[in-house]
């Protein structure tokens, strides 16, 4: 498997039931037996059941070492918390303040973007510490796969000052909120009426607890999008079939050129015995459509994998180019 | 009205098991809307036309639907301001568009407040018979479901509050919401429907989940067929089908 030694990070991105794990699992394990002399990090984000039992890992531990290969298993609301106690501490705020947001503490494990900022905060922390030559992110599976290829311009909307300083201003109930301009008071009156004055002084206070995290959010958007553009690869994970491929289409749509490093596009459980005439037909539609990319089919696998021996026995059945 | 919800891990064909209930429910003679909730939709690409959040009518007594947050929250502002202008004072205003598109929990609210609507307010009555919901994949089915009781909880008294306890009671209680959860054989998929189906009970209480085996004797795959004409053909595997 030849891979560029500039590309350290390897982000596997798709929607659930694809194969995600198991396509990151064999290419980290494959990056290790070609590179005996690498260290190489497995990282699975909202870990599945699949990775534990790949690597036969106990329910209460979230690491295991094989060989030169460590398998790390976070979950998203350990890589949020660390988050916000760290970006805290630098504001000199108490984190419990944040916490103690109820729209903050019960809808943002929730939030769709929790699932593309916990990738993009794993990815710099794995790129910052440099222990690595090689990190393998499997990330939680995705809705679609445009949310994550979308997720900056998400994640900036979500955490764009505007709205901050909006709901810092009316919150001063002197001067400022008399020059907040007429249109607005009249959203947030109708913000009220639909939804309730309670629930408009939480947001408020929610868009404040956002505000304390804005620049270090801000940081890792810009880190990761720096990592992603020139020292990551990207691939995208679909299955041979219709329906998945059609996902796969629109979120190829969604995104504009350069926005990032794809850099495969990999059709998983490829069976050329089997696949009918109107998958093929898709294949080809995309190679079509989107010329530049580059697929790879990897072959459908016989045998349910479920155990660490069963990833090793396929290991050279399943190529990456 | 009759409001089936279909979920599962990803790729145990909750799309194809979902379309295909909607085509038996159809030739049933039910006016049947079938129902996606994505902010990418993907049903334009499914079934090669232009689906949006209007009905498009696929075939005699079938329509589809791509709903989106905003979309759901724009018709709902409209329904509880009863004026169109007062609604576009709030959402053709930048600021607020962004808000409503990133304020947590608002969307999932009005996508499910709009799909139990029959049932809270009879002048809200629709056009159809059957409304079926073909779902997200399980984590971000359940992350929807516990919306409304998080939102009630965090929001106090207010139109909100109402709206998620109304929408919850529907939910919970009218006879005619049904869950089904899907898994197709293999063995994670299997494990993973348990782990939804306890949360999901935590959620819902008493209502019963069905679960079904996708890829069996009872529905069958036919892989060599393009996926429409096998959703088709396993339209007919609902007759008799027993919900819980």
């Amino acid at each position: 498997m030849e891979v560029d030694k500039l590309k350290r990070t390897h982000f596997f991105i798709g929607t659930g039931g694809v194969g995600k794990t198991t396509l990151a699992s064999i290419f980290a394990m494959k990056l290790a037996k070609e590179n005996p002399e690498s260290k190489i990090k497995l990282v699975t984000i909202d870990p599945s059941n699949r990775l534990r039992s790949f690597f036969n890992i106990d329910d209460n531990k979230n690491e295991i070492q094989v060989d030169n290969l460590q398998v790390n298993l976070n979950d998203r609301s350990a890589l949020l918390k660390d988050f916000v106690i760290r970006a805290a501490k630098r504001k000199k705020v108490d984190p419990e303040l944040i916490f103690s947001n109820k729209l903050f503490s019960t809808l943002m494990d929730g939030l769709a973007v929790s699932q593309e900022f916990s990738s993009l905060y794993e990815l710099c922390s794995s790129h910052k510490s440099g222990k690595f030559d090689f990190v393998v992110i499997d990330t939680p599976p995705l809705q679609n796969t445009s949310d994550f290829l979308k997720s900056s311009e998400i994640l900036e909307d979500f955490f764009s000052s505007t709205l901050a300083k909006f709901f810092l201003s009316q919150d001063k109930q002197g001067l400022l909120f008399k020059v907040v301009n007429s249109a607005r008071r009249t959203s947030l009156k109708v913000l009220a009426s639909l939804t309730g004055s309670d629930f408009v002084d939480e947001l408020a206070y929610f868009f404040k607890v956002v505000e304390v995290l804005r620049i270090d959010l801000l940081k890792i958007l810009n880190l990761s999008q720096d990592i992603l553009k020139n020292e990551a690869s990207v691939y995208t994970v679909c299955n041979a079939n219709e329906l998945s491929l059609c996902g796969l289409r629109v979120a190829l749509k969604n995104l504009s050129t350069n926005e990032l490093n794809l850099e495969k596009c990999i059709i998983n459980q490829f069976d050329p015995a089997k696949v009918n005439i109107r998958t093929q037909g898709k294949i080809n539609d995309l190679k079509k459509t989107f010329p530049d990319l580059e697929y790879v089919q990897v072959p459908y696998l016989k045998n349910e994998l479920s155990e660490y021996k069963d990833l090793v026995k396929c290991l050279d059945d399943v190529k990456f180019e | 009205m009759a409001l089936y919800f279909l979920s599962g891990k990803g790729g145990v064909g909750k799309t194809h098991l979902s379309t295909s209930l909607s085509m038996h429910l159809a030739k049933a003679g039910r006016k049947t809307l079938l129902v996606e909730f994505s902010k990418f939709a993907q049903f334009s690409e499914y079934f090669t036309a232009e689906v949006g959040f209007e009905p498009f009518k696929l075939k005699e007594n079938l329509h589809v639907s791509s709903w989106t947050g905003l979309d759901c929250l724009d018709e709902y502002a409209a329904k509880i301001l009863r004026s169109k202008h007062a609604a576009n004072l709030f959402f053709k205003v930048p600021l607020m568009r962004k808000l409503s598109k990133v304020a947590p929990g608002l969307k999932e609210v009005a996508v499910l407040g709009k799909i139990t609507s029959d049932y809270r307010e009879s002048e809200f009555e629709t056009y159809f018979d059957d409304i079926v919901f073909d779902c997200p994949a399980s984590g971000h089915f359940l992350s929807m479901m516990r919306v409304p009781e998080s939102l009630r909880l965090t929001v106090g008294a207010g139109p909100m509050m109402r709206q998620c306890e109304s929408i919850m009671a529907a939910v919970m209680s009218h006879p005619e919401v049904y869950f089904a959860l899907i898994e197709d054989g293999a063995r994670f998929a299997e494990i993973e429907l348990k782990e939804t189906k306890a949360d999901l009970k935590k959620i819902l209480g008493e209502k019963k989940i069905t679960t079904i085996k996708n890829k069996s004797e009872a529905f069958p795959d036919s892989p060599s067929m393009s996926w429409l004409s096998s959703a088709e053909k396993m339209s007919d595997c609902w007759v008799g089908f027993k919900w819980k």
